[in-house]
């Protein structure tokens, strides 16, 4: 028996306690508690208490779901959040720009010529920085549509006119590292490119 | 949206009990859930498809608490104990002395230790599971473990004496 004895460890115990023991470990460890009735009441003890804590968080396990936790409201006021951050950046840039809606866009990518509209469709919107650099003096038109069903008909579009400054906007739309104001910048010694030509870098914030 | 509602939600229940075995006020528990669930919104598209969701959540749950919640609750922002057990009053006269209030003991009990018995205990997340949820080696969770019990049995044993020499 003593030979039996010394293949059963501290951690063979706490698996009979979680019940996580089976087969011939189990018969091990009850053969082992059956010859030492100390272990066997020490263990049996924790067993009681492990239930115990169970049971004293039954009901807490059993509640339905508070309003203010379903996902659904949630994700409705991480929407307003962001309006309110985009209104916000509409409203500095210089030139009459729409409040945009939902920008939405899960692609990288930079350096994009921007002649036209920029169309980008994607899931999520969460954790995505846009910078948009533009030499423009015609308005720059922001527009998003995010649908929530079917997040992956998601749109965001820029369409920008003719250039003679640069404007630098940047929207974050990662929760943690979103700055108080979007930033708005102008700089009318930038270097010219081609004529017509914008620039926008769409970057993940991670 | 919908989808991320449904596999969201089956673990909120689970997600509110740890919550609330931590900081043992309903309200603030439901804040430390809110904060999770915005937070894992917020990751979803970094998340690995590959990792287990619920894993996921309660590493980022466990990893709010210790960051923040516990820092304020250090702080000394009142916290109101919704069940206020009085030393020896056990809670429930129809359990045994000696398992009366676990949830109670269990407070008496250093963070990581207290969150392994909920983990293990409670969540039934296996010792590897447990192990990635508090960054630790799966060798200093089955140590952990069996001294965490071992100091719930003594605090428990200590409460017992208390009660029987006030009954006296």
């Amino acid at each position: 028996m003593t030979g039996k004895d010394a293949l059963i460890r501290e951690e063979d115990l706490q698996a009979y306690v979680d019940g996580r023991a089976s087969g011939e470990q189990l018969a091990e460890i009850e053969a082992y508690l059956a010859q030492h009735p100390e272990e066997r009441e020490r263990v049996a003890l924790e067993r009681r208490q492990r239930a115990a804590l169970r049971g004293q968080l039954e009901n807490k396990f059993a509640e339905p779901i508070p309003p203010r936790l379903w996902i659904a409201n949630i994700q409705a006021a991480r929407r307003r959040r962001l309006i309110w951050r985009l209104g916000a950046a509409a409203a500095a840039l210089p030139t009459p720009v729409p409040v945009p809606r939902l920008p939405a866009a899960t692609r990288v990518s930079r350096g994009l010529n921007l002649d036209a509209t920029l169309r980008l469709t994607g899931g999520l919107w969460e954790g995505l920085k846009f910078i948009i650099e533009t030499r423009a003096d015609s308005p720059i038109h922001l527009h998003a549509a995010f649908d929530p069903s079917t997040p992956d008909n998601t749109l965001f579009e820029a369409s920008l006119g003719s250039f003679t400054i640069l404007k630098t906007v940047t929207i974050d739309t990662a929760e943690d590292h979103v700055p108080d104001k979007p930033t708005v910048t102008h700089d009318a010694g930038a270097k010219l490119d081609r004529p017509g030509l914008s620039l926008l870098v769409l970057k993940s914030v991670k | 949206m919908a989808d991320l509602a449904a596999l969201l939600e089956p673990h909120i229940p689970a997600l509110r009990r740890y919550a609330y075995a931590l900081l043992r006020n309903h309200e603030q528990a439901d804040d430390l859930v809110q904060d999770t669930l915005e937070r894992a919104l917020s990751r979803w598209s970094l998340r690995r498809p590959e990792s287990d969701l619920r894993a996921w959540l309660f590493t980022i749950q466990r990893n709010l608490y210790v960051s923040h919640w516990r820092r304020d609750r250090r702080r000394g922002v009142p916290v109101e104990m919704d069940e206020t057990v009085l030393p020896g009053v056990p809670a429930r006269q129809e359990t045994t002395l000696e398992v009366h209030d676990v949830l109670a003991a269990l407070d008496q009990l250093p963070e990581e230790q207290k969150s392994l018995l909920l983990l293990v205990g409670v969540e039934d997340f296996s010792y590897d599971e447990a192990a990635r949820i508090l960054g630790m080696p799966i060798g200093t969770v089955m140590s952990r473990l069996s001294r965490a019990r071992l100091r719930l049995r003594s605090i428990v044993e200590t409460g017992r004496t208390t009660l029987l020499r006030r009954v006296k």
